[in-house]
């Protein structure tokens, strides 16, 4: 056995690790090796000298920095949620489905041509009768408002000009010459 | 140890966590800030559910890391022993003269033997902390005993 090995042996007895007791024994025998033992102690005295201790609040504060509350689906684990995301995918779908098939419950159908209201019960016009159509709706009054307005003037700000045209019924007026 | 309780962790091992920050810092403010940095990487390690084997090596390992990075934002020097403020205010000449001997050794040597010295950790867990092996535990140790012993006499 060298001195190293001695000093080797007594530094892991010093830090409390497992070492083979005759080499110990050995070790301390040695003047070499009790001064190095002393040199330990030392040292880990020196080390253990400042007094640094932390302040009174600190692990408080330390806990209360880790201890954010746990969230539900931490405590679930991954499963719960990704059903839970499935079912509430399956409910929109379903949400808006029926939305769907309510809003065009209440959309009137597209028709060509459009809806015709005539002061005479007949198909037919008599004759000499002269037909004349006015508006019915609030569209095409305001359309009919702004032919009005004078030329080069500024339009008359009208919301009702700003709103989607609307379908129109249109009303035939027909004048039945009486001399006729 | 399984998965970690964080709460736990930071009873058991607060304080040896901040001696060895102090030690290694210089200040207790840098300390408590280092170590608040240390519990929360443990906190967020836990909240992924990690697995620990060795919880002492480990949190030092963090501990580690956290001065690493420290030193490389602020470009800070290791603090000479006897820096920190004690509770008595006056450092015994031994310990200044220590606190100088560490300042010679090479960094590895240094940060083991504190966290052997102050921190209290055991040879597996210096093996860890340190990313080695017990037997360069045992040998590094005994190398920087050694030198310190020819140092102070």
């Amino acid at each position: 056995m060298t001195d190293l090995d001695f000093e080797q042996t007594i530094s892991a007895a010093w830090d409390g690790e497992p070492v083979d007791l005759d080499t110990l024994r050995s070790a301390l025998q040695t003047t070499e090796g009790r001064q190095a033992l002393a040199s330990y102690a030392l040292i880990r005295a020196s080390a253990a000298a400042e007094d640094i201790e932390p302040r009174g609040d600190l692990a408080a504060r330390l806990r209360a920095s880790v201890a954010t509350p746990r969230r539900w689906w931490f405590v679930a684990g991954p499963a719960v949620p990704a059903r839970l995301a499935a079912s509430l995918a399956a409910v929109g779908v379903a949400a808006a489905l029926w939305l769907g098939v309510a809003w065009r419950s209440q959309v009137p159908a597209p028709s060509g041509a459009a809806p015709v209201a005539a002061t005479t019960a007949g198909r037919g016009l008599p004759a000499g009768a002269s037909e004349q159509t006015v508006p019915t709706s609030a569209g095409d009054q305001a359309r009919g408002s702004e032919r009005q307005s004078p030329v080069g003037s500024r339009p008359r700000s009208n919301v009702l000009t700003e709103t989607p045209p609307i379908p129109t019924r249109t009303i035939r007026l027909v004048e039945v010459d009486s001399g006729s | 140890m399984g998965r970690i309780a964080v709460e736990e962790v930071v009873t058991r091992h607060y304080r040896d966590v901040y001696r060895y920050l102090a030690r290694t810092t210089g200040s207790r403010d840098r300390a408590e800030d280092l170590t608040q940095e240390v519990f929360l990487r443990v906190a967020r390690a836990g909240r992924n559910g990690d697995e620990i084997a060795h919880e002492r090596g480990w949190v030092f390992s963090i501990a580690r890391s956290v001065v690493a990075a420290d030193r490389r934002s602020e470009k800070r020097e290791p603090a000479r022993s006897g820096d920190v403020e004690t509770a008595a205010g006056v450092c015994h000449p031994m310990v200044i003269e220590l606190g100088e001997a560490l300042r010679g050794l090479p960094p590895l040597d240094r940060e083991m033997l504190l966290l052997r010295e102050v921190g209290g950790l055991t040879y597996e867990e210096l093996a860890i902390a340190c990313d080695c092996s017990v037997e360069a535990v045992r040998s590094r140790l005994h190398r920087t005993r050694s030198t310190l012993r020819k140092v102070l006499s």
